[in-house]
């Protein structure tokens, strides 16, 4: 589904990551695991077309989707939750969702009730705006706007950053259930007791390049890997 | 007292048509963070297409208020996409002063074509006019007046609906409360851009073409114009489309009052100490946008 060869992301002249390989496959959850700087944010932002890519390839579903604007690949089927969420503050949670169910796309957008029976608290606050959620709603609804895209593929950039650990098993079930509908998944996190709990395979990444690649659990087995770039 | 009714009628009449101008600059700024100063050049070539469909080429005037609006929202949404998109990472200075050269580009290229000569263009309804006893006194209300003040109010108000309630105004909101966030619902920059500077232009062009008969057409109308809407939006809050009615229609009936009360060549001054003094009182406007924030 998302197939990612040699991808270079570069501010100007400074190069942040030389060359990234991965795959996701339908229903598959990859982690993009590493400390700060090591350039998961830049790679994931130039995978959804935010921003531009300084070399390699990005495949969405077959398709050479490198260079397209952010709103043609989220068209093509991929929805990216922002570690920053760019909500619409002034928005409510209901017109949020509205907002994203009717932009032009080739697939029609999810049943706003179905997203609301996955996100309770956000259907008991439709009216309230986003900005004046909490930490943890703004993020439930930043997910939820990606879902109602109805996407192929979810790219969630640390999603868990300042929750509370209730809010954050509440969010690890969420995108459980929406890894089981077949929506693959790739999610950037530091916690790895929580890309654990998501992910099956993983990538580490280390000043913008690949460190060590393969299954979850070996990545939570290796000390080395923990010491270097967890502790 | 019925003097006084007259020149009030004739002050919202005149205000409507500021605030359907003011209503494009506020839509246009609202959705794209652009403050258009070349707005008063697409009114006055609203005007001069007016001349040109009426009076040249003899159409039917109702031809004038459906040709217009899109000829003049399709030149803004080609001047946005041929001079503004290039400037889009530029800084705000840059983009003003593209915005002042675009609308000196259309006013002088109008004073190379008709020298500058003031063109005449007859009024949609000459018929004899509406008398309406007052007491002792008689109003008298021309049709003029009350098609162009219904008409440019009725309109304006469709375009702060449009804005406010559909999908398309739902589509220039979101762009303009965070710009990412949009693109990521699947919203194209370029898409949003161009549909703003269509409807924000299309309403200068609607505003042209109701402004054509009263106060003819000439390069003079784009600044005249440009500056009566600026103090209107301003008035109203610079990003409320309701406070650029209630703007326009304030500096209407203070610009008409002044000049039938206190002298005419001072009208344009007292509106300047008008918005001088909402101002001082309340510097974000009568209407203004509750503050956002990121998140």
């Amino acid at each position: 589904m998302l197939e990612v060869r040699g991808l270079r992301v570069a501010y100007g002249s400074v190069e942040v990551v030389h060359g990234l390989d991965l795959d996701v496959a339908a229903g598959e959850s990859l982690a993009l695991l590493g400390a700060n700087g090591a350039g998961k944010t830049s790679s994931v932002e130039a995978i959804a077309g935010l921003l531009p890519t300084a070399g390699g390839r990005v495949n969405l579903d077959g398709e050479d989707v490198t260079r397209r604007p952010a709103s043609y690949i989220v068209r093509r089927g991929l929805a990216l939750v922002p570690q920053w969420r760019e909500l619409f503050a002034n928005f409510s949670v209901d017109e949020t969702l509205r907002a994203a169910m009717s932009a032009p796309r080739g697939r029609p957008p999810l049943p706003l009730e179905s997203v609301y029976e996955m996100f309770p608290g956000l259907a008991q606050r439709r009216a309230q705006l986003a900005g004046s959620l909490s930490g943890g709603e703004q993020q439930m609804l930043a997910v939820a706007r990606g879902l109602v895209t109805n996407p192929k593929l979810m790219l969630l950039d640390e999603p868990s950053a300042g929750l509370s650990v209730g809010v954050t098993r509440s969010l690890i079930g969420i995108v459980k259930r929406i890894r089981d509908t077949g929506i693959g998944i790739l999610i950037i996190e530091q916690n790895l007791e929580i890309a654990r709990a998501l992910a099956t395979r993983c990538i580490v990444l280390s000043a913008g390049r690949i460190a060590w690649s393969g299954a979850m659990d070996d990545a939570m087995a290796n000390v080395e890997i923990k010491q270097a770039y967890f502790s | 007292m019925a003097e006084l009714l007259m020149t009030i009628v004739g002050g919202i009449k005149i205000g409507a048509i500021y605030a359907l101008a003011a209503i494009g600059l506020v839509v246009i700024h609202k959705a794209t963070k652009t403050v258009n100063f070349a707005h008063g050049g697409l009114v006055m070539l609203g005007a001069f297409a007016t001349y040109e469909m009426v009076v040249v080429f003899e159409w039917p005037y109702w031809m004038a208020y459906i040709a217009v609006p899109v000829l003049i929202g399709a030149l803004g949404a080609l001047l946005e996409f041929v001079v503004l998109k290039p400037l889009r990472r530029a800084d705000l200075f840059t983009v003003i002063i593209g915005t002042i050269f675009l609308g000196t580009a259309l006013s002088e290229a109008y004073r190379l074509a008709e020298n500058s000569e003031l063109l005449a263009v007859p009024a949609l309804f000459t018929g004899p006019p509406l008398l309406i006893d007052v007491g002792s006194d008689v109003v008298i209300f021309t049709r003029e007046q009350i098609w162009v003040t219904l008409g440019a109010l009725a309109v304006g108000t469709a375009g702060v609906a449009i804005f406010r309630y559909s999908s398309l105004g739902r589509s220039m909101r979101a762009m303009a409360s965070n710009s990412r966030g949009a693109q990521l619902c699947g919203y194209s920059v370029e898409g949003v851009y161009g549909i703003a500077w269509f409807l924000g232009s299309a309403l200068a062009g609607l505003a042209g073409v109701f402004a054509a008969p009263s106060k003819g057409v000439s390069p003079d109308l784009a600044v005249s114009i440009v500056a009566s809407a600026f103090v209107a939006a301003v008035i109203g809050g610079f990003d409320s489309l309701g406070g650029a009615i209630v703007g326009g229609l304030l500096l209407g009936c203070v610009e008409t009052l002044s000049a039938a009360y206190v002298s005419s060549s001072l009208s344009m001054a007292i509106s300047y100490f008008l918005l001088f003094c909402v101002l001082l009182v309340r510097p974000e406007g009568l209407f203004p946008e509750a503050k956002r924030r990121h998140v």
